[in-house]
């Protein structure tokens, strides 16, 4: 049998019948409606959809109510409207609690959450550094006293602009320790570069 | 002009009478609608619903409003909604004030009534339950209103909040809102402050006044000279003036910017002295140096003491190092003790030159009498000051004859000192004090700290910060007790860590057992309260696996009670024969909420080191006077806290330590002296990031640390807070000297060396020493070294190559005993020189011709022009001390004195191109440069916040366990259930050998 051809009414026979057929047939065809509806309501959709189970629950439970009095669409809102007007009136939206608000100022921190070095060397950093003449020149002095495997790494990822991966495989370590030793230059230059 | 915001208090009003009863009739059967004041700050409103028999009648009583000026009130504290723009575009975007805010969240909660509803009161108020909804409002938008002080409070009224910041600035910004005030923290660009010249009016941000000062914010135009400082500074000088203590008697600023408003309670400075020269350790990193009368001045709301804050409108801030009596002061050619002392050398670097044209203003102005009015933008020139200091009889070039103490020698060099006006912060030495041996608010430590302990080797401090000593253990309250008795400190595994994951685990079904091979898994029922599901479901970590029942844990509540409601909800679908389209939704339901539990239960969190030692305190840190390198001084009552339990464990009766006698005081240092503590600041970068002192009473409040410790702690003297740890076992006693010592830290990686140079004015001091031959013997004794020092400059290199030579022949206890020496010398020397920041630095120096066009590249030729001419300038003037410190590479260098006194140079505007700043620092920027640096400014803040994250990140990856046991391979996964899961299903046994697990574990 088609379902899709299917009367409401003869699909509540075969429901009130125990068919699960047809409820999936009622349901596909109603659920976005109902849920629909609810949302109008309730304005949230998890409580929505957990009310639209609800309301198909009573089709399934109660679905001989109906009768055949009026349009099918109108019966399954009413219960769709009832289930919501009980979930209004029974769930604790109203809350008793007085206001306080526990929001701190964005900036009343103790303590700034950036330290001011890093504000520092952020405004005249060593990547900035890189592109300057002058200071390029102070950068590359600070390179020639770092350990000797450090050297390596920044000349090859930052004067030979090779990729991390590359580096490692040239060097025959893993990446993690270029990227390590990356993390090592980049910090102690920076702390340098503030100084210097 | 307007300083108030009234479009908090006239948004709220149209919500109440026009978008409220507009929303209201558009969703359900409205009848009639009234508001009622109740009050300065509540309302009533009335409201019925229906008609005929099923009208009803809503009464919703004391509902909150804002005062005039927009404020919220809840209990006598103040609170207030910022306004939102919609977009960064501030020309384009809607602005939305509290009420369009409240209107909009009542719209997306109120339901839409089908018609011919029988209402009654208690679906009305479940319906609408308005007071429920404008009270969560508040409590989710509204935001403390800080009121330190009158200022604040005002400015934080015409804040603004960007909710979708995508870029830190647009051209919309410009006139609208403050291009200098913002938090310097992530909230940066996303919190505004309304421009003095702009309104919210009609949902828009609108310009109202063009004028130069009216395009900055409250703060930010009360900054004399602000064009001749650099924007990023200005923005922590804004901030910090609103956190500056309201004093009980005002005194105005001797120069002012004619935009304070005419309220006596407005001015929280003090119009102090100022020197600005180098004072060895006592203005070292920031630090202010203070006179007794000085002090006097600011003795609200307490008397001020070291480790107190204080800036100045320019940015500068420090914390006092020491109060002095004023005959130890710099003092003036005629008798007069200097106020405060703030290191020349914290300007050079951070190009906050205004504050010495303000000294100098401020100068006159005393001498005139009257205060100094310089709006923003409109600040007198360097020959409009020369001639008024003629006019006044006052040296012209600004600078005096300072001496060392009132009976004291003149300085080397003559020095700027003026009138500049400073504020006193709420950050104080009290505030920042904490010292505990017991559980509560002891200081936390997170896997960073551990990374640190771990790459030094300190295993064994580890293992007491996270284990013995963590507040978390259930036998912590004891801990103080079995010391003092002198009872054996085990700690018994597992870790109060680990014992969390244990319990945690169990309510997932998963027994994690200690047992002498390590830690077991295996699967078990879950021990307490438990869930027993409708049916099984499969287990959310192992498919193949079920799960009948869960443990109910207070820790994840919300979580649990859904898996509840899915439950219960599956329940009644079985009883019912529900068919299957309904259950496999409900079953599907009742999967994921389950899921979502296990995953809140054992979060990668779990798996990470965390605890808040005991055994440990904080204080504010200040310079060390008068240490050995290997000493801290930390306070007086924080010593007696944290080495109370061992002396007693010494034998020293409670009642002996409690009445502090010489006796016990006696004690105390001996056991302090051969004791280490470890001294940490937050965050934790690198492995020096934990150093090792013996500590030693010191007054006050404050820690006061050796200066060849501030690189490595990245600390300075501007209200930095120390976290200090007493290590109580042996084994950790043993080790913090040995690892976490200077030395120690420089035995085990001997390229740490360049991080205990001496800094600043100490490295400034050795290179003036260096010039003689007398110094450079000088040098070579203090180094000990055999071979003369080279007849040439001795700069930071050249120290190095001293330094390392020391190393490699005498060790590195050897290495860091000469730094000291050398050190305290520099600070001596550097403090005999009367170095400083003439006001008018650069009028001497010849600049060349500037480019007449706009074309960046020729003008960052002309920068590289001037900076050649810079370094080959061998003239005595005014330049020289700057160039000295520059040469010796002790603070700034070329391209940043080129931009005091030749041209600021090539910077990005907003549209990101590359535009030529004309001006230098010297001569003052106009407001189109200004603006265009605040650009600048503001990205570069942004890019430390995110530096510092990612730093973190980097480090947090470097660090993953690299062992194949199951917590390794847990701290490993992004959903370490999974793993455990998999461990109980093998029955696996975690050895707990690996460093990550052994440390996490046991």
């Amino acid at each position: 049998m088609a379902g899709g051809a299917q009367s409401e009414e003869e699909l509540l026979r075969r429901i009130c019948e125990r068919d699960a057929e047809a409820f999936e047939t009622l349901f596909a065809r109603y659920q976005e409606s109902v849920r629909a509806h609810l949302l109008r309501t309730v304005r949230d959709a998890n409580t929505a959809e957990d009310l639209m189970q609800e309301v198909f629950l009573r089709v399934w439970t109660r679905g001989e109510q109906w009768n055949g009095h009026g349009p099918f669409r109108v019966w399954l809102h009413r219960i769709a409207t009832n289930l919501a007007l009980n979930y209004l009136r029974t769930v604790r939206r109203r809350r008793e609690c007085p206001l306080e608000p526990p929001h701190d100022s964005a900036d009343a921190d103790d303590t700034p959450t950036i330290p001011d070095w890093m504000i520092d060397r952020a405004n005249a950093g060593p990547q900035a550094a890189l592109e300057q003449g002058e200071r390029r020149r102070q950068l590359q002095h600070l390179v020639e006293e770092m350990p000797r495997e450090k050297r390596e790494v920044f000349r090859l990822v930052f004067d030979a602009e090779m990729e991390i991966a590359d580096v490692a495989e040239t060097l025959g370590v893993p990446p993690g320790t270029v990227r390590s030793r990356l993390h090592y230059i980049r910090k102690r230059l920076a702390r340098e570069w503030d100084e210097e | 002009m307007p300083t108030s915001a009234p479009w908090h208090r006239a948004s709220f009003e149209r919500f109440l009478t026009v978008s409220l009863p507009q929303l209201l009739a558009s969703r359900l059967p409205l009848g009639g609608y009234g508001v009622t004041r109740t009050g300065e700050t509540t309302c009533c409103i009335e409201l019925s619903l229906g008609t005929g028999e099923s009208e009803v009648t809503l009464t919703f009583d004391d509902l909150p409003m804002p005062d005039v000026e927009g404020v919220f009130w809840r209990a006598g504290k103040p609170y207030v909604v910022l306004p939102t723009a919609s977009c960064d575009d501030l020309d384009l975007a809607e602005i939305r004030c509290v009420g369009e805010q409240i209107a909009a969240d009542i719209a997306a909660r109120l339901g839409e009534a089908p018609d011919n509803l029988p209402w009654d009161e208690t679906l009305a108020r479940g319906w609408l339950p308005l007071d429920a909804w404008i009270g969560g409002f508040l409590e989710r938008s509204a935001q403390a209103l800080d009121t330190t002080n009158s200022l604040c409070r005002r400015s934080y009224l015409r804040r603004l909040s960007l909710t979708n910041r995508e870029t830190l600035f647009t051209p919309g910004h410009y006139g609208r809102t403050c291009p200098i005030e913002t938090p310097e923290n992530p909230n940066i660009g996303r919190v505004l402050a309304v421009a003095r010249g702009a309104t919210i009016r009609d949902g828009r941000l609108v310009i109202e006044d063009t004028r130069p000062a009216a395009t900055l914010g409250l703060c930010a135009a009360l900054i004399p000279f602000l064009e001749h400082d650099e924007p990023c500074r200005l923005t922590m000088g804004a901030n910090m003036m609103r956190q500056w203590l309201t004093p009980p008697d005002p005194e105005p600023a001797l120069v002012q910017t004619g935009f304070e408003p005419d309220d006596a309670a407005h001015w929280c400075g003090r119009n102090l002295i100022t020197a600005f020269v180098p004072w060895g350790l006592d203005s070292f990193e920031d630090a202010i140096l203070l006179s007794e009368t000085c002090a006097r001045r600011f003795a609200y709301p307490q008397p001020i003491q070291p480790g107190d804050k204080l800036s100045n409108r320019h940015g500068a801030k420090g914390v006092v190092s020491r109060i002095v009596p004023d005959a130890e002061m710099p003092h003036l050619p005629d008798g007069t003790a200097v106020d405060l002392v703030y290191d020349c050398m914290g300007l050079y670097s951070r190009l906050t030159f205004g504050q010495v044209r303000e000294a100098l203003m401020g100068r006159i102005a005393q001498h005139e009498g009257v205060p100094a009015i310089v709006p923003p933008f409109a600040a007198p020139s360097a020959e409009e000051l020369r001639e008024r200091l003629g006019r006044d009889g006052l040296p012209e070039d600004g600078l005096e004859q300072l001496t060392e103490g009132r009976e004291g020698l003149p300085l080397e060099r003559r020095a700027t000192v003026g009138v500049v006006y400073w504020g006193r912060l709420h950050h104080t030495a009290q505030r920042g004090y904490f010292a505990s041996v017991r559980p509560g608010g002891c200081q936390r430590q997170g896997e960073l700290e551990g990374y640190a302990l771990r790459d030094t080797g300190a295993t064994a401090n580890l293992r007491e910060h996270f284990h013995m000593r963590a507040s978390e253990r259930r036998d912590a309250v004891t801990l103080a007790e079995r010391v003092a008795n002198g009872e054996a400190l085990v700690s018994p595994s597992p870790s109060p860590r680990c014992a969390e994951l244990i319990r945690r685990l169990a309510a997932a079904g998963i027994e994690a057992t200690p047992t002498a091979e390590g830690l077991t898994f295996d699967f078990a029922p879950p021990p307490g309260e438990t869930l027993t599901f409708a049916q099984p479901i499969p287990y959310p970590w192992l498919p193949e696996r079920t799960l009948t029942e869960v443990g109910m844990l207070p820790d994840c509540l919300a979580e649990f009670r859904a898996v509840q409601e899915a439950n219960a909800r599956l329940s009644r679908l079985q009883q019912t024969q529900a068919p299957d389209t309904l259950r496999e939704k409900a079953v599907a339901e009742l999967e994921t909420r389950a899921r979502r539990y296990l995953n809140a239960l054992v979060p990668p969190s779990l798996l990470k080191l965390q605890a808040r030692p005991m055994f440990s305190g904080r204080a504010v840190v200040t310079p060390g006077t008068g240490l050995n390198y290997d000493q801290v001084g930390i306070p007086e009552e924080m010593a007696w806290t944290l080495f109370g339990p061992l002396l007693q464990r010494e034998g020293v009766e409670a009642e002996v330590i409690a009445s502090r006698s010489a006796e016990a005081t006696l004690t105390l240092d001996a056991l302090m002296a051969r004791s280490w503590v470890l001294v940490h600041r937050a965050p934790v970068i690198e492995p020096t990031g934990f150093l090792a002192f013996h500590p030693v009473r010191s007054a006050g409040q404050v820690i006061r640390l050796h200066p060849l410790a501030n690189h490595s702690l990245n600390a300075d003297f501007d209200g930095d807070i120390l976290a200090i740890f007493l290590p109580l076992t042996a084994e950790a006693q043993q080790e913090a000297g040995e690892r976490l010592s200077l030395a120690g830290h420089l035995r085990r990686d001997p390229g740490l060396l360049g991080n205990f140079l001496p800094l600043h004015s100490a490295r400034v001091g050795i290179a003036l020493l260096a010039r003689t031959p007398e110094g450079r013997e000088e040098i070579r004794q203090l180094a000990g070294v055999d071979s003369p020092l080279p007849e040439a400059p001795l700069h930071r290199a050249g120290l190095l190559a001293l330094a390392q030579e020391v190393l490699q022949e005498q060790g590195a206890e050897a290495a860091i005993a000469m730094l000291h020496r050398l050190t305290l010398r520099g600070f001596a020397v550097a403090k005999r020189s009367g170095l400083s920041l003439s006001p008018f630095l650069g009028s001497g120096f010849p600049r060349p011709h500037p480019p007449q066009g706009e074309d960046a590249e020729t003008w960052e030729i002309y920068t590289e022009e001037l900076i050649e001419r810079l370094q080959k300038h061998d003239v005595t003037d005014e330049l020289e001390p700057f160039l000295t410190v520059v040469r010796a590479v002790a603070r700034a260098n070329y391209p940043i004195l080129q931009k005091f006194v030749g041209a600021y140079g090539v910077v990005e505007d907003v549209a990101g191109r590359r535009v030529a700043i004309r001006h230098a620092l010297q001569d003052g920027m106009t407001l189109e440069e200004m603006h265009t640096l605040c650009v600048g400014a503001r990205h570069g803040i942004a890019r430390a916040a995110i530096e510092l994250e990612n730093l973190s990140r980097t480090l947090r990856k470097s660090h993953l366990p690299t062992g194949y046991g199951v917590l390794s391979r847990a701290m490993r996964a992004r959903h370490p259930g999974i793993v455990f899961a998999r461990a109980a299903s093998a029955r696996q046994t975690d050895p707990l050998t690996d460093l990550d697990s052994s440390l996490f574990a046991v």
